[in-house]
Parts: C-alpha cells; sequence; structure tokens
C-alpha cells in the first residue's frame, strides 16, 4: 500500500514507520530529516535507519530497560492528566466548552475532539497514551531531533489500533519542530499542552514555559512536570538512580537545572505580563501534586501535595518529582 | 503445513469459553471504559445452546430455580474421629446464606448471555490449531501473539488470555511452567434424589472426611443435591461400575456408616462388572445405617454433627455420574515474561475440589484482570504491555497460592488414618466449631468474592 504511494520498494519493516512519519522526509543516506506536509512528501527511506531507529525504539521501550521507571510512572501521570482535563473541562461555561470535548465525555475516549500537544516525546510514551484517551495529538522532539522523532514515530506505527491520519477524529502525528517554530506557525491552537520530566532539560526554562503557555488556547489547559531541587532529589535522582542502581545513564540529569515549584510558579505568572503574550489571559494555577516511587510496590503514587513539612528543608510531598496543572483563563478585552 | 489464511486484529483475544473466558469478555464488555476495547473470545463448543429449554430473563434470572440453590448450613465431619464442625448462615437477615451452588452449565450459558456483542465477536465451535510468535510478513512488526485457528485463519492480539483450562496451549506457548502434582484421588460426581430432607427445604451441604477423601453432597434443588466424592483410583473405578440403585445406596452409606463397613463393602465390588455378591444386601445395608443414627447408645465415632438427620440419598439422575482425575497445579507465572499474554482459572491453577473454591478463584482472577485492564484503558496504556499486566500477577498470585496450599493441606490431613493425627484433627474441629470467630473467618474465605 505505502510502497505503491510512496514509490519506494523496502522491506516490509520500512513501511510501518512510513505510516507514521509519513510528513517526514528522510534523505537517503543521511540523518537529516525536514518536515514536510502530509501527503505531499515525496520520500524515500534507507532501511539501514530505519532498523536504526527501530533497535533506539526498541531500547527505549524496553519495560525494563533505562526508562523503566518512566514507564511505571506513565499510567499515574496519565491518570493526573485525565482528571485534571477533564475536571478542568466540567469547569468551563457552557458556551467556552462548546467547542472541547461534551460535557458528558465518553469513559472510553474522553479527549475526544481535544487537540493534545506534547512537548518533548522522549520515545512518545505520553503521547501515545493521550492518542488513545481519544485526542487528536501532535508530539514533538524538546530539541526538534529528528532521529527522535522518527524513533518515536516507529514504534507508535507498531500499534494498529492507533491513526496516524490528521483528518482522523483522533489521530497521532509526531513532528520535528522547536516550540517556538510551532507556536508561529500555529499560534494558540491547543485544547491541552503537556511537557512532562522536560523543563528540567532545556536551557532558558523561563523561555519555554512561556512558548508552551501561549501554544494553549483560551481556556485550555497546561500540565508541566519536572523534579525540586532539593537535597532529597539530588540523593536519589542522581546519587543512587544515576552512580549506585544505573537506573539511567550517568548525566541524565543536572541538579542545577532542576525548579522548585515556586519558580515554575514564577515562569508560569511572567508570561501573562511578558511582551510574547498575544491574547490577554490569566493563568491560573489549577493544581500541584507530588509524584513518589515505592520501591517495595515498584509502584509510583500521586500525593496531593498538602503534606508538607517545611522547617526541617523538606518540601513534603513536592520534595522530588512534582506535577503542575496551568488553567490558562481567557480575561475579556 | 496448510496456506497461511486470513488475518484478523484485536485488542484482547481469549482463547477457552469457559466461566471464566466468558465471565472475562462479559466484564470487559459491560466496563464503561475498556467497552472500546474489540474482544475476540474463542470456545470449541456453542456458548448460546441453552443446557435445556427453559424461559428466562436477567443474567442471574436466567438460571432456572431449580438449577442453582443457595444454602445455609454445612455440616463437615471425620469419619475417623468425633470432629465435627458446623457453619450456619448469620441470622440476622432473612437472604443471608453462606454461598450458593449453581450448574455450571447454567452458569455459564447466563454469563454468555451478558456478553455485550458490540465488542466482543464470540468464535463458536472453534479450534485453536496453534499459537505463535508472529511471522509471516504481515504479522512481524508487531511482537502480539498469533493465534491460528483451523481453517488457517489468524488472529493477533495485544492481550492473549488463557482460559483454555489445565492443559492450556497458550501457558504453553509463553513458556510458562506450571508446579505440582496429581492427587493419589479421583473424583466422582453425580446428582442424586434426595429423600427426608432436613428442615424444610434442601439448605444444608454436608461433607464427611473418608481415608480415601472427602465425599460431599451440595443442595441443587428441593429434592436435588450435587455429589462430589474424592476416592481412591481403585475405588473409583469400582463406584463407577455400580449399578444406579447400588450407586445411591453406596453413597448413603458412606455418608452414615463406619469406615470399616464403608472398607468391606468396597472389597465386595466385582473389579469387572461393579456387581455385589449375593449375600449382601446393600438396601438393608444403607437402611440399617439410617437406623443407627438414631441409636442413643452409639459413641459417635464417624457421626454427623448432633441434630443432624441426613436426607435419604434415594437415587441417580440418569446420566449425570461422571468420574475425572484430581491435580494441584500452579503456574509459575500469570503472565508471560514481555507481557502480551495472562493465564486465568484453570489455566493458571488447577485445586482440589473439596473445598469448592476453583469457580471462586477463577472469578477472583476475572475480576481483578477485568480490573487492571480497566486501568490500563482509563491511563491511555497499551492494556498488553508487562507493566499493565504485572498488576494483574502481584494481586492474584499469592492470595490463590495461599487458599490452593490451604485447601491441599486440608485434604492431605483427612486423608491419613494415623491415631495421633486423627485425634489431633477431631480435636482441631472440635475447637473451631467452639470458636466463632474463626468459623466466621473461614466460611469469609470460602466465599466471599
Amino acid at each position: 500500500m505505502f510502497h505503491a504511494a510512496f514509490g519506494i520498494a523496502c522491506q516490509p519493516k520500512v513501511t510501518a514507520v512510513l505510516r507514521a512519519s509519513a510528513n517526514i522526509r528522510i534523505k537517503p543516506g543521511t540523518l537529516s530529516l525536514s518536515i514536510a506536509r502530509m501527503y505531499s512528501a515525496t520520500s524515500s527511506i534507507d532501511s539501514a535507519e530505519v532498523a536504526k531507529f527501530a533497535a533506539a525504539s526498541n531500547d527505549w521501550w524496553k519495560p525494563n530497560g533505562q526508562f523503566g521507571m518512566l514507564h511505571q510512572m506513565n499510567p499515574v501521570r496519565m491518570k493526573y492528566i485525565r482528571t485534571q482535563t477533564l475536571s478542568h473541562l466540567a469547569s468551563l461555561p457552557v458556551s467556552s466548552a462548546s467547542t472541547l470535548a461534551s460535557v458528558q465525555p465518553d469513559p472510553a475516549a474522553p479527549f475526544k475532539g481535544l487537540r493534545v500537544l506534547d512537548v518533548g516525546c522522549g520515545g512518545g510514551l505520553l503521547s501515545e497514551s493521550l492518542a488513545r484517551l481519544g485526542a487528536s495529538v501532535t508530539a514533538t522532539a524538546i530539541d526538534a531531533s529528528p532521529e527522535n522523532v522518527a524513533m518515536a514515530a516507529y514504534h507508535a506505527s507498531l500499534d494498529p489500533m492507533l491513526n496516524f491520519d490528521p483528518k482522523a477524529p483522533f489521530s497521532l502525528s509526531f513532528r520535528a519542530i522547536t516550540a517556538e517554530e510551532l507556536l508561529r506557525e500555529t499560534g494558540s491552537v491547543f485544547d491541552l499542552v503537556c511537557s512532562l520530566e522536560v523543563v528540567e532539560h532545556v536551557n532558558n526554562p523561563k523561555e519555554f514555559i512561556g512558548n508552551c503557555l501561549e501554544l494553549v488556547k483560551p481556556n485550555g489547559l497546561a500540565i508541566f512536570s519536572t523534579i525540586n531541587r532539593t537535597p532529597t532529589a539530588r540523593l536519589f535522582t542522581i546519587l543512587l538512580a544515576e552512580n549506585i542502581l544505573k537506573w539511567v545513564p550517568v548525566g541524565t540529569h543536572n541538579f542545577d537545572k532542576y525548579i522548585t515549584p515556586t519558580e515554575l510558579e514564577s515562569f508560569v505568572k511572567a508570561v501573562e505580563l511578558s511582551s510574547v503574550a498575544t491574547i490577554k489571559s490569566k493563568h491560573e494555577i489549577a493544581d500541584v501534586s507530588g509524584l513518589a516511587y515505592r520501591p517495595l510496590e515498584n509502584k509510583w503514587e500521586l500525593l496531593d501535595g498538602k503534606n508538607s513539612m517545611f522547617g526541617f528543608g523538606f518540601a513534603g510531598d513536592l520534595e522530588m518529582n512534582y506535577v503542575m496543572s496551568v488553567r490558562k483563563l481567557a480575561v475579556a478585552a | 503445513m496448510k496456506a497461511t489464511g486470513r488475518l484478523k486484529r484485536t485488542d484482547v483475544c481469549i482463547v477457552g469459553g469457559g466461566i471464566a473466558g466468558t465471565a472475562l469478555a462479559a466484564a470487559i464488555s459491560q466496563s464503561p471504559f475498556a467497552s472500546g476495547l474489540k474482544v475476540t473470545l474463542i470456545e470449541g463448543g456453542n456458548l448460546f445452546t441453552k443446557p435445556e429449554h427453559r424461559p428466562g430473563i436477567g443474567a442471574w434470572d436466567r438460571i432456572p430455580v431449580d438449577r442453582k440453590k443457595v444454602f445455609t448450613q454445612m455440616k463437615i465431619w471425620d469419619a475417623m474421629g468425633y470432629g465435627k464442625l458446623g457453619f450456619n448462615a448469620p441470622q440476622t437477615n432473612a437472604s443471608s446464606c453462606i454461598g450458593w451452588i449453581v450448574e455450571s452449565n447454567w452458569l455459564r450459558y447466563a454469563v454468555a448471555q451478558s456478553v455485550d456483542q458490540k465488542s466482543v465477536s464470540i468464535l463458536n465451535n472453534e479450534t485453536v490449531e496453534s499459537v505463535t510468535r508472529p511471522a509471516a510478513p504481515d504479522e512481524q512488526n508487531l511482537e502480539w501473539p498469533v493465534v491460528v485457528l483451523k481453517d488457517a485463519s489468524r488472529i493477533q492480539s495485544r492481550l492473549l488470555v488463557g482460559a483454555d483450562g489445565a492443559n492450556s496451549l497458550v501457558r504453553k506457548f509463553a513458556g510458562i511452567d506450571a508446579l505440582g502434582w496429581e492427587y493419589p484421588q479421583k473424583a466422582i460426581v453425580a446428582t442424586l434424589d434426595l429423600e427426608g430432607v432436613e428442615g424444610k427445604e434442601n439448605d444444608i451441604a454436608y461433607q464427611k472426611f473418608l481415608p480415601g477423601g472427602p465425599i460431599a453432597i451440595l443442595p441443587l434443588s428441593a429434592t436435588k443435591s450435587s455429589l462430589v466424592w474424592s476416592t481412591t483410583p481403585a475405588n473409583a473405578a469400582k463406584l463407577s461400575k455400580l449399578t444406579n440403585s447400588n450407586f445411591a445406596n453406596f453413597v448413603d452409606i458412606a455418608f452414615r456408616n463406619s469406615v470399616e463397613d464403608i472398607q468391606f463393602l468396597f472389597s465386595q465390588i466385582n473389579e469387572q462388572d461393579g456387581s455385589l455378591p449375593q449375600n449382601i444386601n446393600i438396601e438393608k445395608e444403607a437402611e440399617w445405617g439410617r437406623n443407627r443414627l438414631l441409636d442413643p447408645n452409639y459413641d459417635g465415632t464417624g457421626l454427623p454433627p448432633t441434630y443432624t438427620i441426613l436426607p435419604k440419598i434415594a437415587g441417580v439422575v440418569e446420566g449425570s455420574r461422571a468420574g475425572f482425575p484430581l491435580r494441584f497445579w500452579h503456574s509459575e507465572n500469570y503472565i508471560g515474561s514481555d507481557g502480551r499474554i495472562a493465564l486465568i482459572g484453570d489455566a493458571a491453577h488447577t485445586i482440589h475440589p473439596l473445598a469448592g473454591q476453583g469457580l471462586n478463584l477463577g472469578l477472583l482472577d476475572v475480576a481483578t484482570l477485568s480490573k487492571v485492564i480497566d486501568e490500563g484503558v482509563i491511563s491511555g496504556s497499551d492494556v498488553g504491555n508487562l507493566h499493565t499486566l504485572q498488576n494483574y500477577a502481584a494481586e492474584r498470585f499469592a492470595p490463590n497460592l495461599a487458599m490452593m496450599m490451604a485447601v491441599d493441606s486440608v485434604g492431605k490431613l483427612f486423608r491419613t488414618e494415623s491415631d495421633l493425627i486423627v485425634w489431633a484433627r477431631s480435636f482441631g474441629l472440635n475447637l473451631v466449631n467452639s470458636l466463632p470467630a474463626v468459623k466466621n473467618m473461614a466460611m469469609f474465605a470460602a466465599s466471599s468474592l
């Protein structure tokens, strides 16, 4: 089918990548990929490259590999996103909610009709989950890395129940583009923008958060998660996870880039005042919750953020990983 | 080798439409979350054939009243000693009971009616030829396992559920070992006609521990009970050759007479044709046993608990007798090492029937697996992946094994004839009988779902 559509002959494995990354043009023999529109691409592909993405994707998705902890965490953060989004939608006045999911969402596909952006998709873990909830998902790599996008697209293409046609009511597309570029292209169009475990890896978090929030449409929602800059977080995420237990490669985390909830909140608020903001809106912190790993049960757990032990130098529930949801409320001009 | 046929993809493929497999299909199809998943249920027989023609309405109501029976008392005693144990349902409300006894073909039929066929496709009269890893060019991009049917058509699924019984093909494909042993016993089952039931209606379950294994009757209707008798293979072979009327009398005797009596009678059965010598009148033997219960001077060894008037076993329902081997098997894991596979019911564990817990364990598997699938759908996960399925294995493995070991130990304890152990178990049964809290706990564990 796709052989014919793209006019190329390749191994059967290759067709899978093409299904998902049809909007990426891959030049033979190089790793440079550029964005092209779906259906207008005249692609050709090197099967050695596909094998490389497949291998990278296999590594990324190994249940007990270096991203195993992230895999364990995903259902918990997904439940958080689901709950926060549905309660946000329910709280909106009927007129502004009319373009969003219906007031009584289908429990099997509650994000139907929502346009969702996953900024910094990694192997596509969160993006696939969001698409399964019925959303129309755009996923981008943090550094607009085409290799990363191809790797994530490869894995998603392995699930025949995911839809990659952007015209379908729910779909998934991976794009090698920065948040800034995407903002120039689309403007504020997303009902929900998620950027999880990403902000601690970017160089200018304040600007990054600003761009993410700009991509949210008025009365939409943004959800960020990151690691708090506390001694406990340093002990667990760097000393234990990287150096002693070798769960993740040494150098994965940079302690100085960790962000406290107060800092994150100040970045969120700063956009309201900045010149980037094109639409007048108010950013309201809807919730801040902690995410804790329970080693004995090998499970992550959501902490409601109410348990704090300030005074001992501890931040309680928000001591390590935490997640924040921000409502972007339209302000009448 | 046959040419490969049509390939169909589905989210969940359930192999085996027994009660567990059918209940899982029903649970997924009725869940507001998981009903979006496509399910295929493969069954060797036909799920929609009514066991007998009867009118029906709702799910539980589809089971005719004379095919299900509540029981409010259980009476358990030891053939060798004085141990007796009686359970009564809490008397606090009118609907209280210890449990229900239901004919399994009716239960399955009723569960099958609850499957919503919008999301479930049921393949009746279908045989699984093999389960394989993806191979053909159209399968190999996916790690999902492939089920090959007899017409060579294939079903590839993100989650393959083995509900295909003790000799599970799915378990073999997943390379999951099952550990266990055959019991030195066979089970004899039958539906019995009763006369002179205790109280107004037949609502008491009786179980007597004989040296060869326990014999139990469980109420089915006002005048019918279901027999489960575990005994040595030699005795089982002899029992299966008896005529229906001799069999009924023999069961009657097994409940009332002494172990020596029963052993003597077994020795008299002709191994070849199941006939009894002329000088033995088994009818009279049974009558003597019934009268002995009324004798106030008898010392009570091997007698049922006080105030028990055992019903007379008057006959056997034609065609209801069967025998099968007993075993204790437990799979090393309930899920595949890379996910994609889950085992439920007898495919995961086979248990001694003495406490009637096999179906209950299977239904608990179904409840947990469907909950885990729901959670997977809620969080947008691939419901066949290892991280989703791990929660199923973590929740069911240990409790199932604990129940199996408990039932196994009770069985072992009661198979022995050593005096010390006979004394100890009599003491144990009586002790349990005198401690209401312990009894309630045992009853709760055996009947709660």
